[in-house]
């Protein structure tokens, strides 16, 4: 009786751990949605007054243009932290990456945010419109650094998303096998025979599938572009590479369907 | 004549002769439960249950002799030539696994196919890097 209780206590809790990783993402997307609505206005503030300064030269126009360039740049700041943040929500939630991915990716976005926290303090103690000009400098010349961090984290989710997939497909390979080893007796040999060839082509496609899995993350992991046109063709390209990949699984779930089939009408 | 002979033992012509017949004396149960006397309404359970128990053991009876029938034609026919067939069996465990794997591969082949690698919602923000001041 206690031993019961004690199991529906524990399940219930399970429950709720499962609602907050999930509500925690959903969370950290609505954030996302708010501060980059934010940003849009406060942007949008920002250039009317620098026109206006660009335009009269005033001291009334230089104190506005400089009082909303400083919002401006903090809440581009928070902006970042917060989609930032969605990307790491991201990652705890990713069935198909190990411990290790997880803890690699978010390092490297723990350093993101720190250079983040750092321009943000600056921005708000900025005073002229050239200091204003030189805290900006410093993000612009660490994007790169940024937009790769940011492009191997998506990539590394395609990647752990395409993980289940192909764990999905390993589940039922493994089926198929411990089908085929517990009533091999039941089909005969003839019709076993064209069974196991389905096999053997099930397991060539598993093999080509997992080469190309290793050489996807290889090259995410080595991403290192020295300019953003070449991180956005790179980034592309590993796209591209992880449809084929899917490709191959979708392959895969074909010649299962035909090793249904063969069983099916096996006689 | 003996006087000292004894009297002749005859019955008084006044006594009843007694009466050899069938004697019916009414035989009483004496027991201590007045209410042990069988109960009417129970016979038809009880013909039932005998009906029931004979149409069991006649039938237990029918099908043991048209095995034994069968089992003795068997035995003839089997000396005849038959064309062998074979038949492989798929017992029962075979369709029920086979069923499981077939769905399993069903579900596999439409999440492979249908699901999203590509998570929308991570799509990165777009913003100004330059602050676009002309000094």
């Amino acid at each position: 009786m206690r031993g019961l209780f004690l199991f529906f206590i524990l399940n219930f809790v399970n429950l709720l751990i499962v609602q907050t990783i999930n509500a925690s993402s959903n969370q950290a997307y609505q954030d996302y949605l708010f501060q980059y609505d934010t940003y849009r206005t406060i942007n949008a503030e920002f250039q009317t007054a620098r026109n206006e300064y660009e335009t009269f030269q005033s001291l009334s126009s230089e104190t506005a243009a400089l009082h909303t360039v400083k919002t401006m740049m903090n809440q581009r700041a928070i902006l970042l932290r917060t989609y930032i943040f969605l990307l790491k929500e991201k990652l705890y939630e990713n069935q198909g990456l190990s411990k290790n991915e997880i803890s690699s990716y978010v390092a490297t976005l723990d350093s993101e945010l720190n250079f983040l926290d750092s321009q943000k303090n600056e921005a708000l103690s900025v005073n002229s419109i050239q200091g204003a000009i030189d805290v900006s400098k410093k993000l612009e010349n660490h994007n790169i650094q940024f937009q790769i961090t940011i492009d191997r984290t998506r990539i590394g989710l395609a990647l752990g998303n395409l993980s289940v997939l192909s764990r999905t497909q390993d589940n039922a390979v493994s089926y198929a096998q411990k089908f085929l080893t517990d009533h091999k007796y039941a089909y005969p040999k003839e019709s076993y025979d064209k069974i196991s060839r389905w096999t053997e082509k099930i397991v060539q496609s598993r093999e080509s599938f997992i080469q190309s899995y290793d050489v996807l993350r290889q090259k995410n992991n080595s991403l290192n572009p020295t300019d953003i046109q070449t991180l956005t063709d790179l980034h592309n390209s590993l796209l591209k590479d992880i449809e084929s990949a899917r490709s191959l699984l979708i392959q895969c779930s074909s010649y299962l369907v035909e090793l249904k089939n063969a069983l099916k009408y096996a006689d | 004549m003996n006087i000292h002979a004894p009297d002749p033992q005859i019955l008084p012509k006044t006594n009843i002769p007694p009466v050899y017949g069938p004697i019916r004396t009414k035989i009483q149960m004496t027991t201590n439960n007045s209410n042990n006397t069988f109960n009417r309404k129970l016979l038809p359970f009880v013909i039932a249950f005998f009906i029931i128990t004979g149409g069991f053991i006649f039938f237990e009876y029918q099908t043991k002799t048209s095995k034994l029938q069968n089992r003795a034609k068997l035995t003839t026919e089997s000396e005849r030539p038959i064309p062998k067939q074979e038949i492989t069996p798929i017992p029962l465990a075979t369709e029920s696994a086979f069923i499981n794997f077939e769905q399993t591969v069903d579900r596999m082949k439409e999440i492979i196919q249908n699901s999203n690698l590509i998570d929308p919602s991570v799509s990165p923000p777009i913003f100004e890097l330059s602050l676009g001041f002309s000094k």
